[in-house]
Formats: C-alpha cells, structure tokens, sequence
C-alpha cells in the first residue's frame, strides 16, 4: 500500500541515497539490502536524501544504526539531508542529531566529504 | 435348485409328451405302421416337448456365471458326457446288430433305450447351448443376445421345416434355415470378447479347454449324421430333434475351433493387456489411497512406489519446490523409491529442473544427453522427469530412471503423466492441510504470548490523596513493543516508566520482556533518575543487536515536594496540561542501546517539574500520533495535544475514555499501525 524505493547514484568520492515513500518494518529491510550493496562495493561515504520520505517508523530508524559502525570504522560516514520536518521531528526526538551530520541540504553534505 | 410351478409344469407336460410318442413309436414298431401325417405330429409334438425342456433348462441355469474358465470346465463336462453317451449308444446298438442307416427299434426294450437316449441328447444340446450363451454373454451386449437368439429361433426353424420330410419345398426351405444358422454362428465368433479378459495363464488353460471342445463336439457331430446308428436313432425318434442336434453341434464345433484360433492369437497382446490392466488398477488404487491421505510424507511414498511398480523403474524419486519455490537452489528430495537421498545428493538436476519447470515432460536416453543435463556420471541410461502440477502451480519433480536406454515410451510417458497429476494434487492438499494446521498451532502460541504479555503489563497504576492515575495499551499485532510499568522507590516515591521497543511484533515482545526485567532490578536502587537511565543502556546497550533500540521516559514523583523529575532516552515528550496550556516536557537523550554509556551520558539531561493543582501529565508512545484515517491522515501532535487540553478538566479514567473514543472515532476501524500506550497522571493537590 505504501511504496517504498532506494535510489543511488555516485557523486564525487560519496554516493548519494534518496529515498522515497514509506520507510517501516516491511520496507527496512531494501534499505538494508542498498546500504549493505554499498559497503560491499567498499563505498563508505554516504549522503543519504530524505526529501521524497514521507514517514520513517522506529524498525527505519534502526537501519542506519546498523551499519553506522561499520562505515565509521573505514572512514566514512553515513550524513543525512533534506528532511521533512515530520521526519525530522522522529530523528530528533531520538537523539540523532547527537548521533549523526544531519543538514538542510544536500550538497552541504557532499562537500563535507570533499573537503575532507 | 429350486423348482417354482411353472417349471414342475412344463416339466410334466414334457413327460407326457414323452410318454405319448412313446407309445406311438411302440405301435408304430409292433405294428409296422407307416402313417407320415401321424409321424409328422408326433414330430411337431417333440419339437413342443423339446422348447419346454429348453425353458426349463434355461430358467434352471440361469445362474450367471463371471468366470470364463468355470464355464469351459462345465462345458468340456457335459461335452465329454454327452459324447460318451453317443458313443455308447452306438456301440450298444451295433452290438445288437442293428442295420445301419434309417434304424428301427426291434422290441420294448429297445425302443426305451432309444427314447433315454434321444431324450439325454436333447437335454445335453440344451444345456451346452446354455452354457455358451453364457460365455458369450459374459460382457453384456444386446447386438449378441439378438444374434443367440436368432440363432436359435433359426435351429427350431431348420428342425420344424424337416418335419415334412417329403416336400421338396420343405426340404429346400429346411436347408435354407439350416445355412443361416451356420452363418449366425459364424457370425459369433466376433463374441469372443471373453477370450481378451484372461490373464496369459487363464489363456493357456483356455486354449486346451477348446481343443477339447472342439474334438468332442466335432465328434459328437460325426457320429450323428443320418448314416450313423446314433444319428438313426434319432431320426427315428425325432426327426427335427435330429436336426436340432446336428445344427447345435456344428455351431458348438465351429465357435470353439475358432475359440481355440482366437486364443492363440491373443496370448502374444496379453502381456500388454494385462499391463494396461495393472497400471489402471494401480492408478485407482493410488487415487483412492492418495485422496484419503493428509499426510505428506504418506503421499509421496505411496506415489514413488506405485510409480515404480507400474512402470518397472529402476529408481523412481520426488523433489518438492522449497516454501519460497523457483530460486533455483537445490531442491529437497521428498521421496524415493529403489535408490535413496544420499544417492541423489552427488548429483546436481539443475538443469533438468529448469526444463521441467516450463511444466513439460523431459525425457533423456543415452551418455551424450545425461551429459548434455550435467548429470553424466548418473547410473541409468533413460531417465523421465514429469512436472508435478496443481491447479496450476508448479509444485515438483517426478523423476525416473532405467537400466536401459529408451525405456520410456510414449505411453509409458503418458503413464507415469496420469499419476503425477493425480498426486500432484494429492500433495498439494496435504501440503494445504498441513499449513492450516501448523498456521493454527502458531495462531494458539500468539494468543498464549499474548496473554502472557499482558501479564507484564500492570493490572493498575498506584494512586494517592494527591494524584491519580489511569493507562491504556493496545498492541498493534498480538504481541507489541510498548512498554509501561511502575516501581515504588525506597525513599516513598513513585518511578513511572513508558517506552517503545523499535519494531514490533514478536521480537519487540521479547525485547520488552527484557526492559521489564531492567526496569523492576534498576528503578529501586537507583541514585537518581539519570543515574537509572545510564545503567539502562549498559544493560540494552550490551543485549541489543546494533540496529534495534528502545525510547524510554521515566519519570520520578515525589510525593512530599510535588516534585517530577523526567529523563527522557530518545522518546516521545511527555506532555504536561497545566492552566489549561500544554508545556512538552522534552529534556534531552539519545534512545536507548543507541550509544555507548560514555556518549550517552553526555546527552541526556533531567529535567524537574513542580506540580500544581490540576496538572496533568501525560506519557505516550507514537502508535497515538502515527494511528490512520481511512483517507491515510496521520492523528498527529496537534491533534492529539489539543484533545488532551480538551480533556484536562477530567478525572484520569475520563481523560483516558475520551482518548480511546477519539482514536476509534478518528481511526474508523482502520488498523493501527503501531502499538499504542498512554499514561495519565493527575495532580490533584
């Protein structure tokens, strides 16, 4: 009923990640399936574009604590973008600002990667 | 053998005839009488004494009989009785030097012997006749019933027309009759549909049983032409009984030489006869035991065995597709026969599954082809493999293999096809049953854990003189991840608690068990709220897989100074109505098992409330703000605060009411997408 699609495409030394639609426990598991594509190709910078989210339920959130680690530990970094407030209410009530880079915009997140 | 009237009737009117021609013939012997009109009427009457036997016999005989070898036996009896008798007669009289030809009784005594004698040939023609009607009429068929019984009607008529022995008119239309009935007889030997029925043995016994007959009659018929003493003996007494005898014995001699012909030519098709017949009865079998069987396992068994014993087989096996079906892993091997699991594992069918699963059947002969499959090394040279299909799905494999190359014909193909439907549908069933069972024990263990997670729930919140207190929690599925509790601190205070465990279903279940364990051993030692927080997620932190979490609010009431002193790990904010405003009491923290403790404590914060007559404090999980419309709105903050301002002047238990009716109202019986718990405390000082 709620459609859920990953898109990824390379930017620079990064890969962005856009989601789109209804991110919960059904639909986790592609995001899982994206993020784990990614880090076996050895791409660890990863700017992830919430725009077209329109809700992210607490099985969505855990996604991204799952493989934070792993990225983090090769150098990279898991940096989240363009969130809807809604969404971003969710990611704040939790902490995830304290956790991750969350910006307005996109390409603040990719050249945080390239100036590094 | 009961005799009803009629029969003991016709019986006595055949003895009085008897008797009558009796004495005739004796007055025709003493007196040397030579009257054609009288003779021909003691004729006529021996035909009308002869029917009555016929009907008599033929009421008595009517058992029916199924087995076609039971009546050659009984034939093959009456037969060599009834040449005995001729034979004998011919002797007796011969030795009592007789003339031969146109025989005339010489006293009494002979003229009896000669009416037994007529009168045993008459009954023995009846009989035997009878009994191959039977034989013919084994498979009923109402073209040759006709054909009998114009037979026979045309035998009475060749032995009516001789009554009139002088007219040439007579005599023309007698052999006229006569040719008939010899090719109706003929005509009979297409009746031999019993002959296809035996088996191979019953054939070989069939076949010597009609060299018999047909000597017995050949001679029977010899020995009773006019020429001969039997055959006189009978002119004398009757001349259409004469007749009679003679059509009755050529069509005997006749049906069983070509009897004896049609056999041997069928002994070669019996083997393929028989088989046809094995694999019909098998299939029967298979249907009748496969439809009554729920049980897989049983099933398959049952449909490898029977496969491999109708079609000779060497190995005959079944693969069923996994649960999930068509991801071209290897498939389980359900069932065998003649070879084994362990056998089959050290060959890899992929290929020949990927042909089979376009649902035809593939058939493979010789090195080069097993090759061709990848399974060269497989230690057969034909091999079949036919899809298992159910109403329309694709379900497994019936493979089988033979010693020599092109075993599999196309009606063996066609065969072992039959089955495989058959049984497909069979395993689908028991596979349906099956599920619907196990899916009905899973149902059971669901509502079990439900009712246990509602044990881990408190019955009912504390309440005082100064506050109360009231909650609601409604799993979304059977089982949820909400989680709200209590615990009263040693110092007389009051620990409230709400969280969310992330996901939901039976492993947030399983989560929340565990929070209720850290809650009840935490909350009562703990210094302080922050401290309880930190030691929290030390305890998640170290359990919990990377990617799940839970939020968590905690709240610390003081009774004595009106104090509230809230933490909050990554949770919703609790939401506070004061002076009919809503104040979000949201101090900061990270969810808990998100963050390694050192982190983590340097986010969360605490924040303290000094309560106030009419406060009203409220503690909630997101299933209250993520709950649906039908038109797919979300509840929402605004919503759910405004409500909450709406009801502040009510009890607990009224606020609570008036949530529930809010949701249902709003929800309109769409399904909640996530577990919904609300806590309402009420500050009544």
């Amino acid at each position: 009923m709620n459609d859920f699609k990953v898109l990824t495409r390379d930017s620079g030394n990064a890969v962005v990640m856009e989601l789109h639609g209804f991110l919960d426990a059904h639909t986790a598991p592609d995001l899982e399936k994206t993020f784990s594509d990614l880090i076996g190709k050895g791409k660890y910078k990863i700017v992830v574009n919430f725009n077209g989210l329109s809700y992210i339920s607490s099985a969505g959130l855990g996604v991204f604590m799952a493989y934070i680690d792993e990225v983090r530990n090769n150098s990279g970094d898991i940096k989240l973008t363009n969130m809807q407030q809604k969404v971003f209410n969710v990611f704040d009530l939790l902490g995830f600002p304290y956790l991750y880079e969350i910006y307005k915009d996109q390409d603040e997140a990719l050249k945080k990667f390239s100036d590094k | 053998m009961r005799i009803s009237l009629r029969n003991s009737l016709y019986i006595t009117l055949a003895g009085g005839i008897a008797v009558l021609i009796l004495v005739y013939d004796w007055i025709r012997v003493a007196v040397n009488l030579d009257a054609p009109f009288l003779t021909g009427v003691a004729d006529l009457l021996s035909i009308v004494m002869f029917l009555l036997i016929y009907q008599t016999f033929r009421r008595l005989l009517n058992k029916r009989v199924h087995a076609p070898l039971e009546n050659l036996r009984k034939l093959v009896g009456y037969g060599f009785f009834s040449a005995a008798l001729i034979s004998i007669v011919g002797i007796v009289l011969e030795k009592q030097g007789s003339n031969s030809g146109g025989y005339l009784p010489k006293n009494a005594w002979q003229l009896l012997a000669v009416t037994a004698f007529s009168f045993g040939v008459a009954t023995f023609a009846v009989v035997l006749l009878k009994l191959t009607s039977d034989l013919i009429h084994i498979k009923p068929d109402k073209k040759v019933s006709t054909r009998f019984n114009l037979f026979v009607g045309f035998a009475l008529a060749a032995a009516a027309f001789s009554v009139f022995r002088n007219s040439s008119l007579m005599d023309t239309l007698r052999t006229i009759a006569f040719v008939v009935t010899i090719v109706i007889a003929v005509f009979h030997i297409v009746s031999m549909n019993w002959i296809v029925y035996l088996s191979r043995k019953e054939k070989y016994k069939s076949l010597v049983h009609s060299l018999f007959l047909f000597i017995l009659f050949g001679y029977s018929f010899a020995s009773i032409g006019p020429a001969d003493l039997a055959g006189g003996t009978l002119q004398f007494y009757s001349g259409p009984l004469a007749e009679f005898a003679k059509v009755t014995f050529v069509f005997l001699t006749v049906y069983f030489s070509l009897a004896f012909v049609v056999t041997l030519f069928h002994i070669p098709t019996s083997s393929v006869f028989e088989k046809k017949k094995r694999e019909l009865d098998s299939y029967q079998n298979l249907s009748k035991v496969i439809t009554n069987v729920m049980d897989t396992n049983e099933v398959l068994n049952n449909t490898v065995s029977v496969v491999g014993t109708v079609t000779q087989a060497n190995k005959v096996w079944i693969e069923l597709n996994g649960s999930d079906g068509g991801d071209g892993q290897q498939q389980p091997i359900s069932a065998t026969h003649k070879t084994s699991q362990y056998e089959l594992s050290a060959f890899d069918f992929g290929k020949l599954r990927d042909a089979v699963s376009h649902r035809k059947n593939v058939v493979i002969h010789g090195t080069n082809e097993f090759a061709a499959f990848g399974i060269g090394e497989f230690p057969a040279k034909s091999l079949l493999a036919v899809p298992l299909t159910a109403h329309d799905e694709f379900i497994g494999i019936l493979y089988a293999s033979h010693d020599m190359p092109y075993a599999f014909d196309e009606e063996e193909i066609s065969t072992v096809s039959a089955f495989a439907d058959t049984a497909a549908v069979a395993i689908q069933n028991s596979l349906l049953f099956t599920k619907s069972i196990e899916s009905e024990r899973l149902q059971h263990e669901l509502r079990i854990a439900h009712e246990m997670q509602l044990r881990l729930l408190p019955e009912s919140l504390p309440s005082s003189e100064k506050f109360e207190t009231d909650f609601l929690s409604f799993p979304a599925l059977e089982v949820g991840g909400d989680y709200i509790d209590y615990s009263r601190i040693a110092d007389g205070s009051y620990a409230f608690v709400v969280g969310d465990v992330s996901g939901k279903g039976t492993s947030a279940a399983f989560y929340m068990a565990y929070m209720k364990g850290v809650f009840q051993s935490l909350s009562a030692s703990a210094r302080s709220p922050l401290g309880f927080m930190m030691e929290a997620n030390d305890a998640i932190g170290s359990t919990f897989q990377r990617n799940f979490f839970i939020t968590l609010i905690y709240v610390l009431l003081n009774e004595k100074t009106n104090e509230l002193s809230v933490v909050r790990a990554g949770h919703t904010p609790g939401v506070l109505i004061t002076d009919g405003r809503c104040r979000l009491i949201r101090p900061a923290g990270t969810g808990l098992g998100l963050e390694p403790s050192i982190e983590f404590g340097k986010h969360i914060e605490e924040e303290k409330i000094c309560l106030k007559h009419g406060d009203t404090l409220v503690l909630y999980t997101d299933g209250v703000t993520d709950q649906r419309n039908p038109q797919g709105e979300d509840f929402g903050e605004t919503r759910f605060y405004n409500l909450l301002m709406e009801l502040s002047g009510g009890s607990a238990t009224e606020i609570k009411g008036g949530i529930i009716r809010t949701l249902a109202q709003f929800s309109q019986g769409t399904d909640a997408v996530d577990d919904t718990t609300v806590l309402i405390l009420k500050w009544r000082q």
